[in-house]
């Protein structure tokens, strides 16, 4: 069983590609790549990802930011922006958007890693009413040999 | 009549007298002789009256004989008649022999069984008639008016009437011409029209003796034709025979004669068919001013001709015919006239009308009706239709045009809806004889002017105002080079003052001093060239040596597109100048700044490329060695974009021939393909590809043709690897790689394919480029993908 069900959404194919690979052998099923904000606004209601894996610099009617505006106005799903961009004003468009985390790239898989199961675990505590919201995930949630 | 008694004849009575008769006594003798002398004497006296008698019978014969009037002798007890005149003979066409013996009744001459009877009974009761006015019945049967008169006669001892009669028919024909004429007249001028007129016409000439049918023809003046108007006592079938006598029948040249014609209906008609009934016919045109305009036609069945009392008649009341047509053409003329001046009048756009000397309408067209929306402005003075004010103002207009003569004014009044309508108006006095005067007035609505003038005049206000605000200088100049406006800016930026001195003035000596046109001057050249025309302002021609101005001069035209002048407007652009020159000078920095970047990543590529050689040095494994080659050669096709852009002048795009060249050729020399007799051809001549498209494109040609280079040609050449790329369409490019080698194995999936390479191809294609891919693999591999550039 997959440790979670991933989108992709990056418009270079072979950085797409780089991820999906590390994604895959970190245990995670990708459930779609996407190369634009749009492609991943319509497809995300079908798919129902755990986790949505967005850059923000990409061709089209709207970028990462505004595409996961949108998918968070449909359905509740932990967003993480990939970025080479670490400029003030593209941070604070992307805080606006609520994003569960912001991987700067390039990144190691181990960042990726923790990148990906924080949102995630943020995700469940968020979702689950029994556990505590400000409760940090502690060295059990995540995987050891990955560690 | 009968001779007096012969002398034997007396004896014969006077022997029969003395004859004594039964148981008489005969007389003595001196009583015979006594008697004789006394017969003697009767004798004598009786024979001086016989002279008399002789004398006075040959007086009496000869007054019998030749009195014109008629006069008939007849026998009292059985009214025989025993002598006529040739005066009767005249009257009634009888002549003594055939009225001898024979009693007026026998002859049917009384027209009248009322005339006899009063004849009959006054000569009975007073035993003479004086002077009685009746009818008779000639031969013919004509009716003759006469005046008779009777006197008892005796004549030998019988009792006789005698009668004299005068001819009174043509007294009285004149009487009822007169009458009939008197009567027509009066009709005549209520008739409305011709055919009402024409039908009168032919109703009296029907009174006339023997005429009992006839037609009235009108003269067709352009074509000299007659046409029917009216006709009566003919059948239909004979009208419509007659209906129109063209220009040459004999009808139309006998009345275009201008003279009246008698005669037989064949005859004049030249009409011997058997069915045409009419005898008599009488032809007589209607004369009005000098011209035949009519003509009357009257027939008679019974008459073979006219007697000359008819045709007096006939001609009597045709007569009238041409004063009736200049009547009713006089009327036509008027109806036509008035009519035409009501349809002029209610069709002038625009208001007429006439006010009496109290200031009430008088006459009012149909247009000032509509405008102000009342049927009924008759009667009506100012105030009963306008506010006091307004009204105030027409009757103080009013009573100066009364005063002073013809009055022009301008002013508004408010129409049926309330919204004022401008007019100019006269308004004039008519002066009547004998009457007291009235006023005239015409008012043409001139709102759509008065506006136009308003909306002009705030058009020339607004230019003005643009004008003057404009922030540059700007001047108007004619074909002459004339001053025609200068705006204040241009004033101020000149150092001049007063502006309406230079208007007209030759622009070039006004703004430069000069005599002839300036030699930088613009305004030639967008007249003759009818455009805008740009131009930077020549360093002497402006006194601010400090600033850059823009002069743009563009034509004129006028209403009919015909260049009169030019507009000049100076700018001063020394701040867009110095803008555009930081924006150069930005941008310069920009590319050379990216330039460097380029060339920076290039170098970085460069340093990845030594390190993975140094690496791949100490490798021994084959397959590592390859994958290391691979790899080199990828970030080598990645390395030249970056080459190829800090090298291009333009930064924008890539030549995509010159990259897939390079590309290529440092491909064929790692693999050392042209000794292996692989040669090299690309066409890709004009695509350009921006840097987005350029890397992944590169990728695409350096796997495929590594590919190619690795099992296109197993055994080597000759062979060939082709690049084909154009623009299919609009924003759609083609790509094709394509080799004359082996082919690929035939279970070759290219989207699901293993090496990475073909792997790369298919996910740049489709999924970072979005575009298509083909295989065919018959007679060597051929790539053909098409993406938007």
């Amino acid at each position: 069983m997959s440790k979670g069900r991933i989108m992709v959404v990056e418009d270079e194919y072979i950085l797409a590609q780089g991820v999906i690979t590390q994604l895959e052998s970190l245990g995670y099923e990708i459930t779609s790549h996407r190369t634009s904000g749009e492609q991943a606004v319509e497809a995300v209601e079908k798919e129902l990802p755990d986790l949505v894996l967005m850059d923000i610099v990409m061709p089209g009617l709207y970028d990462g930011i505004e595409a996961a505006e949108k998918i968070r106005r449909k359905i509740s799903i932990p967003i993480v922006f990939l970025t080479a961009y670490s400029d003030d004003e593209t941070l604070e468009r992307a805080k606006a958007a609520e994003p569960f985390g912001y991987l700067l790239k390039p990144f190691t898989e181990r960042e990726l890693y923790i990148g990906v199961e924080m949102a995630l675990h943020k995700d469940k505590a968020e979702k689950d009413p029994t556990r505590s919201w400000h409760r940090a995930p502690s060295v059990e949630d995540f995987d050891p040999d990955l560690l | 009549m009968k001779l007096p008694p012969s002398p034997n004849s007396i004896f014969a009575r006077i022997k029969n007298r003395l004859a004594p008769g039964d148981g008489e006594d005969r007389p003595s003798y001196e009583e015979l002789a006594a008697r004789v002398l006394q017969l003697e004497e009767e004798a004598a006296k009786r024979r001086w009256t016989a002279g008399l008698v002789w004398e006075n019978e040959d007086m009496f014969n000869r007054a019998f004989r030749e009195n014109p009037d008629a006069i008939a002798i007849l026998r009292r007890d059985d009214a025989t008649i025993i002598d006529v005149n040739p005066g009767f003979t005249r009257l009634l066409d009888y002549s003594a022999e055939q009225v001898a013996g024979k009693s007026p009744d026998d002859l049917n001459i009384w027209v009248s069984s009322k005339d006899r009877g009063t004849f009959m009974s006054q000569l009975a009761e007073t035993g003479q008639v004086i002077g009685m006015e009746a009818r008779f019945r000639d031969r013919e049967g004509n009716a003759i008016y006469g005046l008779i008169s009777a006197w008892p006669i005796e004549i030998l001892g019988d009792p006789c009437v005698i009668t004299i009669t005068r001819n009174l028919t043509e007294r009285k024909h004149a009487e009822q011409i007169l009458r009939l004429q008197r009567d027509l007249g009066i009709s005549l001028s209520e008739a409305r029209n011709l055919k009402e007129a024409a039908s009168l016409i032919l109703k009296a000439s029907f009174s006339v003796f023997g005429v009992d049918c006839g037609a009235v023809y009108v003269v067709d003046g352009a074509a000299s034709s007659l046409d029917l108007v009216t006709y009566s006592g003919l059948p239909r079938s004979f009208a419509s025979k007659v209906r129109h006598y063209p220009p040459q029948a004999a009808q139309t040249l006998a009345v275009m004669g201008g003279k009246p014609v008698y005669g037989l209906y064949s005859e004049l008609a030249q009409d011997n068919s058997p069915d045409s009934p009419v005898r008599a016919m009488a032809l007589i045109p209607v004369e009005h001013e000098g011209r035949v305009v009519a003509a009357i036609s009257l027939g008679s069945h019974s008459l073979d001709r006219y007697p000359q009392a008819s045709r007096n008649a006939m001609e009597g009341i045709v007569a009238r015919m041409g004063g009736v047509i200049a009547r009713l053409e006089a009327e036509a003329a008027l109806a036509e006239s008035e009519e035409r001046f009501a349809t002029f009048m209610d069709t002038v756009p625009g208001m007429a009308f006439m006010k009496d000397d109290q200031g009430r309408f008088l006459y009012t067209n149909r247009y000032m009706a509509q405008t102000f929306g009342k049927k009924k402005l008759l009667g009506k003075s100012m105030h009963d239709l306008f506010d006091a004010k307004t009204a105030n103002r027409l009757v103080s207009e009013d009573l100066q045009a009364m005063a002073q003569g013809p009055l022009e004014t301008f002013g508004a009044v408010p129409d049926k809806d309330g919204s004022e309508r401008h007019y100019h108006t006269f308004k004039f006095p008519i002066l009547r004889e004998g009457k007291s005067p009235i006023l005239g007035g015409i008012a043409v609505d001139i709102t759509k002017q008065v506006e136009a003038e308003t909306d002009l005049r705030r058009a020339l206000q607004q230019l003005r105002a643009v004008f003057n605000t404009f922030p540059g200088g700007v001047k108007v100049v004619d074909t002459n080079f004339n001053v025609v406006d200068v705006s204040d800016r241009l004033m101020e930026m000149s150092g001049l003052v007063d502006r309406k001195s230079l208007l007209g003035e030759k622009c070039h000596k006004v703004f430069q001093g000069r005599e002839n046109p300036c030699p930088f001057c613009s305004v030639p050249a967008a007249i003759k060239e009818d455009r805008l025309v740009t131009r930077l302002m020549a360093d002497d021609e402006f006194v601010h040596r400090n600033e850059e101005y823009k002069v743009y001069t563009h034509p004129i035209r006028d209403d009919k597109g015909r260049i009169w002048g030019a507009i000049e407007c100076i700018m001063d652009v020394s701040d867009l100048r110095a803008a555009e020159r930081r924006v150069r000078n930005a941008l310069e920095e920009k590319e050379l700044l990216l330039k460097e970047v380029h060339h920076r990543v290039k170098n970085n590529m460069q340093v990845i490329l030594a390190l993975l050689t140094l690496q791949g040095a100490r490798v021994r494994d084959k397959d590592v060695k390859g994958a290391f080659s691979d790899m080199q050669n990828r970030i080598k096709a990645m390395s030249l974009v970056h080459e190829t852009l800090y090298r291009a002048e333009n930064l924008a795009g890539i030549d995509l021939a010159d990259y897939a060249e390079t590309v290529a050729q440092s491909l064929f020399k790692a693999f050392g393909a042209r000794e292996r007799g692989i040669s090299l051809s690309i066409k890709a001549d004009g695509v350009t590809l921006g840097v987005d498209k350029a890397v992944p494109c590169g990728m695409i040609i350096n796997e495929l043709f590594t590919n190619a280079l690795k099992h296109a040609f197993p055994n080597g050449g000759p062979g060939e690897i082709r690049l084909l790329a154009r623009q299919v369409s609009r924003g759609t490019m083609e790509l094709v790689i394509a080799d004359n080698g082996a082919g690929m194995p035939p279970e070759t999936d290219i989207a699901d394919a293993r090496t990475l390479g073909l792997g790369l191809v298919t996910g740049l294609v489709k999924s970072q480029l979005e575009g298509t891919i083909d295989v065919k693999s018959q007679q060597g591999s051929c790539f053909t993908m098409r993406f938007k550039i």
